[in-house]
């Protein structure tokens, strides 16, 4: 199994980070690693892309889990866009679309910050 | 003396000693009685020349003396003078040592005899240790030149023998007469030439410490001095008693006082050059000890402590230390002769002016006087004095793995020279730190592997070992660990007659974290069992209990359902977890209620989500209860089992018994996989209701 690329990119107040690849145990420490960047900068307005992922564990979900109290208690927020069916499967199976904002377009997820 | 051929050669020597003591004592004693016998000596003679030429042969094809240090070596055949003095003492005529009562005249003959066969041998084990010597570094010739020097002592006693005495008898005994002729000085020139070349057969002067070459000047130039006087008297002393003994120790002494001559030359030409001989000695052993180092100390901070010790000893210096690449930046490693705190106050200026000019030089960077150089003349600004400067950067491969420095306390303490040698102690340096670190980071590995192996075990103790007999009810549980993380579990509990809880579940994290969380679920979850009816309680019951223990990133997904025969009502929650099939006579239903992860969110949410199901079941009714491992089992081109293969399978295999269905999707699953190594662990929970039971209840 490869493993995970993750990529930033920085808008006015919102980050957008993209997920290619595997998110598994392995590959989710420079995940976690680049939310911990953004809480360090103070930068919690967060967008990440799934346009890319191919699979997602539950270490994966994990890593979304021990950031986001952190987020939202900075006052911002991590949402989610353009997850493949395959991958919003397992999402939804968790019951992640009552905890974060998931939206089928990037930009309409941007927009929410505004 | 392990040699076989040795141990027969000395045992034959000794005989022959004895057999001439023998010889000695009764000629000694029955002398005044009998007529002289002028052959007897004749034939004593003639039986030590025999002994003597033995023994050559032996000293010469075979090594007599082993493993002895130079040095002893040395010390053994300087001390052998003074006991040749004692020896010259006892024989000589006019101030004897020893002097025997008169009656006891025939007696003194015997201890003579004993005293010359002792200097006979220590004569041999000197020739034994000067072999030893010479032949140290021995090159094309040594062993020529030394069988030559062996065959001339031999000739000096034959001549001496044949042409170079006149025996007189006088009365009372023989009287020997021998004076100077052209072929006993033209012999004995030829031998002192072949001495000479022997004598010089010295390499291994050029291998002792300094102060071991002063100690070998000494004792060379004190048995030089003693010997000298020696030559003359002692065979002199001896020659009555016999003439070959004599010459043969007359011809070793001569041997022996040139190569105390040679030697003691040697070393006072070698003494100049005797501490720069050192300094390569203690480089060498330094890198040496260095590269040992490299294969056995794999603790990085050993490897620093061991690397910046050996610094000062490679060049002589007076404090040396490591800097290592942290990140962009530089970290101080370790240093010695100085303390980190002094290292730490050198002016920041001077460090990065060295460092970029050892980062950029291929060789090591020499600053021979600090003050002299303007670029590093800040460096008298420092506390500690430094006169001279040493900088190189420790690369392997393309990778700079930090910068060694060594610095001394004299201006020019490091010359040009030291450059290299510099160099080159870097370079181990950096091979043997880049192993140590290589060692350390698998090492890591290895303790993440046990660790995941004691995870496993302790997930597999943690299923249950016997699945509860349940009247009407086929119960198959599986459970088969990834290679790497998981955290599957299920259980079976019945807490009353008319009850029987199933629960199967999915823990995130890692190794051994997961599996202390599912040893700690399993103990809640069996005494929740106990105490509440509803799934849905007991769920919300668990997910309080992960919010209050787990980590904010864990979490569990699980179906906890429980069944009542009585009623055939199966009633439960799926927190998150895979769906149920409910496989049925004509059809297949998913079982997907809504729900939520344990552990995600606050019991308000998860009460919010959590939706009760209830399902009555029919006899031959299967419920296939499974974790996300089964659907994404991967196979070689990196497809997932799925959903939809899934539903296929259970539904071409309907109307099989609990067992039968397990193994049935255990089976097929692993031949979608073809051994691909399983990322997740497959769980699986069979449930199917009897047919039997039933029909025997509705006849």
């Amino acid at each position: 199994m490869s493993g995970v690329e993750v990529r930033r990119k920085d808008l006015q107040e919102v980050t957008v980070i993209y997920l290619k690849g595997y998110l598994d145990a392995h590959t989710a420490p420079e995940f976690e690693k680049a939310l911990q960047e953004l809480v360090d900068q103070n930068r919690v307005n967060i967008v990440v892309n799934l346009a890319e992922l191919n699979y997602i564990s539950s270490a994966g979900l994990g890593v979304f889990m021990g950031f986001i109290e952190d987020i939202r208690k900075k006052g911002g927020d991590i949402k989610i866009a353009e997850m493949a069916d395959k991958v919003f499967r397992v999402f939804d199976l968790l019951g992640f679309p009552v905890l974060y904002e998931i939206f089928k377009d990037e930009s309409e997820a941007i927009g929410q910050y505004r | 003396m392990s040699n076989p051929m040795m141990k027969k050669a000395s045992r034959w020597f000794l005989i022959l000693l004895a057999l001439l003591l023998a010889a000695r004592i009764l000629f000694g004693v029955f002398s005044r009685f009998l007529k002289p016998m002028p052959y007897s000596q004749t034939i004593q003679e003639g039986l030590l020349f025999l002994g003597i030429l033995i023994v050559l042969a032996v000293l010469y094809t075979r090594p007599w003396v082993k493993n002895w240090e130079i040095q002893r070596m040395v010390q053994f055949a300087a001390g052998l003078v003074p006991a040749w003095w004692i020896a010259f003492w006892i024989f000589n005529s006019s101030r004897n040592l020893l002097p025997f009562p008169s009656q006891f005249f025939a007696l003194q003959g015997v201890f003579q005899l004993c005293v010359m066969l002792a200097v006979l041998f220590s004569a041999v084990w000197l020739l034994a240790v000067l072999k030893e010597l010479i032949f140290i570094q021995r090159g094309k010739f040594t062993s020529g030149c030394f069988l030559l020097l062996l065959t001339g002592l031999c000739v000096l006693i034959l001549y001496e023998w044949i042409w170079g005495q006149k025996n007189i008898w006088q009365e009372g005994g023989w009287t020997y007469t021998y004076g100077m002729s052209f072929g006993r000085n033209a012999f004995f020139t030829l031998f002192v030439a072949v001495s000479i070349c022997n004598g010089f057969r010295n390499k291994w002067i050029h291998y002792l410490r300094k102060r071991q070459k002063w100690e070998i000047l000494f004792m060379t130039f004190a048995s030089g001095v003693a010997t000298f006087p020696l030559i003359e008297r002692l065979p002199g002393e001896m020659r009555p008693l016999s003439v070959t003994v004599s010459v043969f120790v007359y011809g070793l002494l001569v041997f022996w006082m040139i190569y105390t001559a040679a030697a003691f030359l040697t070393v006072l030409l070698h003494l100049p050059t005797a501490g720069l001989m050192d300094r390569r000695m203690r480089e060498m052993s330094s890198l040496q000890e260095l590269s040992t180092a490299i294969g056995s100390v794999f603790d990085v901070r050993d490897l620093i402590r061991k690397t910046v010790g050996l610094a000062l000893q490679v060049v002589d210096a007076d404090f040396s230390w490591i800097e290592l690449r942290k990140g962009p930046g530089f970290e101080l490693g370790g240093s010695e002769g100085a303390l980190l705190e002094d290292i730490r106050a050198i002016p920041e200026q001077a460090v990065v002016r060295l460092r970029d000019l050892a980062l950029r030089s291929d060789s090591s960077v020499l600053i021979p006087h600090v003050s002299r150089d303007r670029e590093t003349a800040v460096f008298r600004k420092w506390s500690r004095k430094a006169g001279a400067l040493l900088a190189a950067r420790l690369q392997y491969k393309n990778k700079n793995l930090g910068i060694l420095y060594a610095a001394s306390e004299k201006p020019f303490g490091f010359m040009d020279d030291h450059r290299g040698i510099f160099r080159a102690f870097a370079n181990q340096a950096a091979m043997a730190l880049e192993n140590a670190s290589l060692v350390e980071a698998s090492l890591e590995k290895e303790r993440y592997r046990e660790e995941l192996r004691l995870a496993h075990e302790a997930q597999m103790r943690l299923l249950p070992r016997s699945l509860p007999l349940v009247p009407g009810l086929q119960l198959q549980g599986l459970c088969l660990t990834a290679n790497d993380i998981g955290g599957d579990f299920y259980d079976l509990i019945v807490p009353d007659q008319d009850r029987i809880d199933m629960v199967i579940g999915d823990v995130s994290g890692k190794g051994a974290s997961a599996a202390f969380n599912m040893a700690e679920l399993k103990g809640v979850i069996q005494g929740l069992a106990r105490h509440f009816k509803e799934p849905r309680d007991i769920v919300l019951e668990i997910n309080r209990f992960i919010r209050s223990q787990f980590e904010p990133d864990e979490f569990v997904t699980m179906i906890y359902a429980t069944y009542h025969p009585s009623t055939r009502q199966m009633r439960f929650v799926r927190a998150g977890h895979t769906p149920v099939a409910w496989i049925r006579k004509d059809d297949l239903v998913w079982l997907e209620s809504a729900g939520l992860g344990l552990g995600l969110a606050e019991n308000e949410v998860v009460e919010k989500q959590l939706e009760n199901q209830v399902c009555r079941l029919s006899p031959g009714d299967t419920l296939v209860f499974f974790t996300d491992g089964l659907i994404e089992a991967r196979n070689r081109a990196d497809e997932e089992f799925g959903e939809e293969r899934l539903t296929e399978l259970l539904n071409r295999n309907r109307g099989l018994g609990a067992a039968d269905c397990l193994s049935r999707i255990e089976e097929e699953v692993a031949a979608f996989t073809q051994g691909t190594p399983r990322h997740d662990d497959i769980t699986l929970v069979v449930l199917t209701l009897d047919e039997n039971r039933s029909k025997e209840k509705a006849s």
